[in-house]
């Protein structure tokens, strides 16, 4: 078996914080652009920016969310 | 919000691939995961200074942080009341205030406290702990506070006092307090509401913490506390002293046997004085082994002066020789300073009074031998009587009093009694030694008498009916009465006294 180098493409699919049905339009994540070649079975660190927004309301201080998100291999 | 927060994302990404033989790899890699970030807290708020000026209050303080130093773009500000109640703030400082200042203005009098909340957007962050109080309003500086002698005089100045007041000093209460020596150079207030004063704590003011208050005559008020050290180291001042019999009346005056109070006038002295803590007399040589009686304060009057401290009854020794005899009085400061005072001293006297003269004699222009208006008796003792025996409160000045003739087959009758005419006075009663002074008993109403030394002095009043004259001479005969006193309580003889001089016409 051959193990090729190939790209990844990565979505953050949603921003979570259990009890607060806003808490996904207080937070904003930066996309994150650009492409990363790894091998098979590699890990590669990437950098987000996260902000809140203004209208954030005084809840959200000091909480922490959940972000998920997904990524698929695309053909060199 | 601009509020970063960094993830690091780790994806694990998987490429499968066809086996061997297959002509065409396809790509069907694809992966998900989950992480967290944590948002910031917004910062607390640093306790803000604050200063006043006239009724303006301009507050500062330090901006607010978030951990990454960026600063929070707003604060509001609180204004709170002696029991932490928040006021309504001025325009200047109230909604958000975007800077690290603000002068409220127009804040009204009282102490005050200001705390500063950050503001961010939509977020609040923790109130700032209170800064120190602060006072609006009429306002008093003097300096020193700390005084350690007596008299000083501090020198400062009012401020926001209403224009046109007159200012007074006083101590410890702004209504009842002890008014001071001051000055205000610009009196009344001018429009500035402010003036340079001095005000001087006197002598005699008490150590310990106190108060002066600038009282404005429209209402204004302000003060300052002070503290005065003690710094006495030097006992009482005993200005005077005396003895007197317990039944009151004539001072300085003892007998054997008798009972007597001691009295003394007694101030601390200091700068300032810390009080007097005991006063004692040694009356050892009016009572012997009596060498420390203790005196008690309080007010008391002997002669018209007044005492602060008096001793409880003490008997004099029996036997107790006549003469002068000294005593001290001891005061002691409650910084245990003592002054022992003598130069004081009580006369004994034993020596029973007698009467020695009476005489009655005409006024000028007056009808021999007729007792009229004007006509004077008088009365001689072996010494000076007790006049407050003879007639109660009596300080021996002119009374009023009534002078009674009772027609008596035995000679006419002449005794004097009070000017009520109500009660005879203990004086004895006179024989006039003849029988045609009068017909019926006369009184004379409005009489005056007066004491100087050994005699008391009856001065004629109006007679309550007509008095004849007498035809021919007498000898009078007084004879007194036990009751009365001398000085000592000595009660007087009653031996008869002929009247010196021989036989005459009286008044």
């Amino acid at each position: 078996m051959e193990t090729l180098i190939g790209t990844v493409k990565l979505t953050i699919v949603l921003v979570v914080l259990a009890s607060l049905a806003q808490a996904a339009e207080s937070v904003k994540v930066t996309p994150w652009r650009g492409s990363a070649r790894l091998g098979a079975h590699a890990h590669r660190r990437i950098k987000l920016v996260v902000r809140m927004m203004r209208r954030s309301t005084d809840v959200y201080q000091g909480e922490r969310f959940r972000l998920r998100f997904g990524g698929a291999a695309v053909r060199p | 919000m601009k509020r970063r927060v960094h993830l690091a994302v780790a994806l694990a990404v998987t490429v499968l691939v066809a086996g061997p033989g297959v002509a065409i790899a396809a790509w069907v890699g694809a992966g998900s995961g989950s992480a967290w970030t944590k948002a910031a807290s917004a910062p607390a708020g640093s306790a803000p200074t604050a200063s006043v000026s006239g009724s303006n209050v301009t507050l500062s303080w330090t901006a607010a942080r978030f951990p990454d130093s960026t600063a929070v773009n707003g604060y509001t500000v609180q204004r709170f009341d002696g029991g932490h109640v928040a006021q309504a703030v001025g325009a200047s400082c109230s909604g958000t205030v975007n800077a690290l200042t603000c002068t409220e203005a127009a804040v009204p009098q009282g102490t005050w406290t200001y705390a500063v909340t950050p503001k961010q957007a939509l977020w609040t962050g923790p109130e700032s702990a209170d800064s120190a109080s602060i006072t609006v309003g009429p306002s008093l500086t003097l300096a020193p506070t700390a005084l350690t002698t007596l008299p000083t005089t501090l020198t400062g100045n009012v401020a926001n006092f209403i224009t046109g007041e007159t200012i007074i000093f006083r101590l410890d209460d702004p209504s009842t307090g002890t008014v001071l020596s001051g000055s205000v150079t610009w009196s009344p207030i001018p429009a500035s509401g402010g003036s340079a004063v001095s005000v001087t704590v006197p002598t005699l003011t008490t150590a310990g913490a106190h108060t002066i208050y600038a009282v404005g005559s429209l209402g204004s008020q302000a003060w300052v506390a002070i503290t005065i050290a003690p710094n006495d180291t030097v006992g009482p001042v005993v200005s005077a002293a005396l003895v007197q019999k317990t039944t009151l009346g004539s001072a300085g005056y003892v007998k054997q046997a008798g009972t007597f109070y001691v009295y003394a006038q007694v101030t601390d002295v200091g700068s300032p004085a810390v009080g007097v803590s005991t006063v004692r007399a040694n009356v050892t040589n009016l009572r012997t082994g009596t060498t420390a009686a203790a005196l008690v304060a309080g007010t008391y009057t002997v002669d018209g002066v007044v005492y602060d401290y008096r001793s409880a009854s003490i008997t004099a020794s029996s036997p107790l020789t006549e003469g002068s005899k000294t005593f001290t009085i001891t005061a002691t400061d409650l910084n245990a300073n003592a002054t022992t005072q003598g130069g004081f001293s009580a006369t004994v006297d034993n020596t029973v009074p007698t009467a020695s003269d009476f005489q009655a004699t005409n006024t000028s222009g007056g009808t021999v031998g007729k007792a009229e208006a004007g006509d004077t008796t008088t009365y001689t003792f072996s010494e000076p009587m007790d006049p407050n025996r003879i007639l109660a409160s009596w300080t021996g000045n002119s009374t009023t009093v009534t002078v009674r003739i009772v027609n008596s087959s035995g000679g006419d009758l002449l005794t004097v009694r009070n000017a009520a005419n109500t009660a005879q006075l203990p004086m004895g009663s006179v024989n006039l030694g003849r029988t045609d002074y009068v017909t019926a008993t006369i009184n004379f109403t409005t009489s005056s008498m007066t004491m100087s030394g050994s005699t008391i002095a009856v001065t004629l009043g109006t007679p309550s009916a007509a008095v004849g004259t007498a035809l021919g001479i007498g000898t009078s005969v007084w004879t007194p009465s036990t009751t009365a006193w001398d000085r000592a309580s000595n009660a007087m003889t009653a031996t008869p006294c002929n009247e010196t001089g021989g036989a005459d016409a009286e008044f």
